[in-house]
């Protein structure tokens, strides 16, 4: 169906401006990172452990 | 499974764009994390391809397993965190530098999944599944998908509240052995459910897929190549939340002020480029390996744009999923099949409340007027 391609297209396009602009006005780590990889994260989402 | 060969009506034209975009995401990511960002993309792209070659699903065989007995997608997706089981725990417990899927064990785990096990039958799609049928133009999904990343940034408001009730802590199986019994101890689970889903399939008759246990190999392969380069199990929905997150800041909501951003881990990747963190990246590459796979193969043009009550199931799935993702702590892949391949306890606790919740989704199915 073409009006499915054509929205698929339309927000494909849309994602790839959005990938750009954010990226060119973040910093950029020098490394791939999840949230868990810092702070006492008990969780993949980095959520604290209980204690803190 | 799609046949790439007979299969008319490629999409060039959209191939292309893909490519395009593949690239540019490559580079950047290549040229801001070196091989590692490459490494992302390439394995996020392949595994987009392996999704859409192997049609491989969750929604649809749990539902089979629940509606018709039918076990055989279920058996796969053991055999799947089984065989990720064996490398994950040794990998994660004599590395450093390597993070397993380890999450606790509380009210939230049991609520969240249960609310994405609905999501999914209504959305009839996982959070792996949303993503590559997104990828290969399925219409209920480029409804779903938005949805479910407004679900994830309310799962993110509503887990700090939430995350201390009833709380147990992480739950690691057979965490007072050593690694070797401990891998042991995970795989037998895994593996044991795997052969006794199968025996029951054998007795009714069903036959063994073949092509999808191919599939099963190849993708334990590719989320074991993502465990080694990122230093952590694939995980598909923290991206969306991100995504949420970040488009919630740009149109003027200060979610940097909410709690869950004020964590570290999310504080820094809100504060960074999309593309610096791993879940996003690895979203953006299966999209684009989903859509490569499906413009090649003609399933592309096979899609239609779904009936709006279709739609409607779509959005509410998404939102639910979103808000349960949060809540459980991922999805199938992050919270299911990590969980359980790194030899968390939340991860069965995740899996039996998803099934529990895809049976009130199913009922929800047959209310709305499903199969």
């Amino acid at each position: 169906m073409r009006s499915t391609k054509y929205i698929y297209m339309l927000l494909l396009v849309l994602i790839l401006i959005l990938v750009l602009y954010d990226h060119l006005t973040s910093p950029v780590m020098t490394s791939v990172s999840s949230p868990s990889e810092i702070g006492k994260s008990c969780a993949p989402c980095g959520a604290p452990c209980l204690d803190d | 499974m799609i046949d790439f060969v007979r299969e008319s009506k490629k999409e060039y034209s959209l191939f292309f764009i893909l490519i395009l975009a593949g690239l540019i995401i490559g580079l950047l990511a290549f040229v801001d994390t070196g091989l590692k960002g490459i490494g992302l993309v390439i394995l996020g792209i392949v595994l987009g391809i392996s999704f859409v070659f192997f049609q491989y699903g969750f929604a649809s065989g749990w539902r089979n397993f629940l509606v018709s007995k039918d076990t055989s997608s279920l058996t796969q997706h053991f055999v799947l965190a089984g065989l990720c089981a064996i490398i994950f725990i040794p990998v994660i417990s004599t590395n450093n530098n390597i993070i397993g899927s380890i999450a606790p064990v509380n009210l939230s785990l049991f609520i969240g999944a249960f609310i994405f096990g609905i999501g999914m039958q209504l959305a009839n799609g996982c959070g792996s599944g949303v993503l590559f049928n997104f990828g290969s133009g399925s219409g209920r999904m480029i409804i779903a998908l938005p949805f479910f990343i407004v679900g994830s940034v309310l799962g993110t408001i509503i887990l700090p509240f939430v995350l201390n009730i009833l709380n147990y802590g992480q739950i690691e199986i057979a965490s007072n052995f050593n690694v070797f019994v401990r891998t042991a101890v995970n795989v037998f689970l895994l593996f044991g459910l795997a052969y006794l889903c199968y025996s029951y399939g054998r007795k009714n008759n069903q036959k063994f897929k073949l092509k999808m246990f191919y599939g099963t190999v190849i993708i334990a392969c590719l989320c074991c190549c993502v465990l080694f380069v990122s230093g952590s199990p694939w995980g598909v929905t923290y991206g969306f939340t991100l995504w949420g997150a970040k488009l919630s800041l740009a149109a003027g909501i200060p979610i940097d002020t909410f709690t869950f951003w004020n964590w570290a881990g999310p504080k820094r990747s809100l504060e960074n480029s999309v593309l610096s963190d791993v879940s996003s990246l690895m979203d953006f590459s299966l999209i684009i390996g989903a859509g490569l796979a499906a413009s090649l193969s003609g399933a592309f043009a096979k899609n239609s744009w779904p009936p709006t009550r279709e739609l409607i199931a779509a959005a509410i799935g998404g939102l639910l999923m979103g808000i349960g993702a949060r809540l459980s702590f991922g999805c199938n892949i992050g919270a299911f099949l990590a969980g359980t391949a790194s030899g968390s306890l939340h991860g069965w606790i995740w899996f039996f409340m998803a099934m529990s919740g895809s049976m009130v989704g199913i009922y929800y199915r047959k209310v709305i007027g499903f199969k």
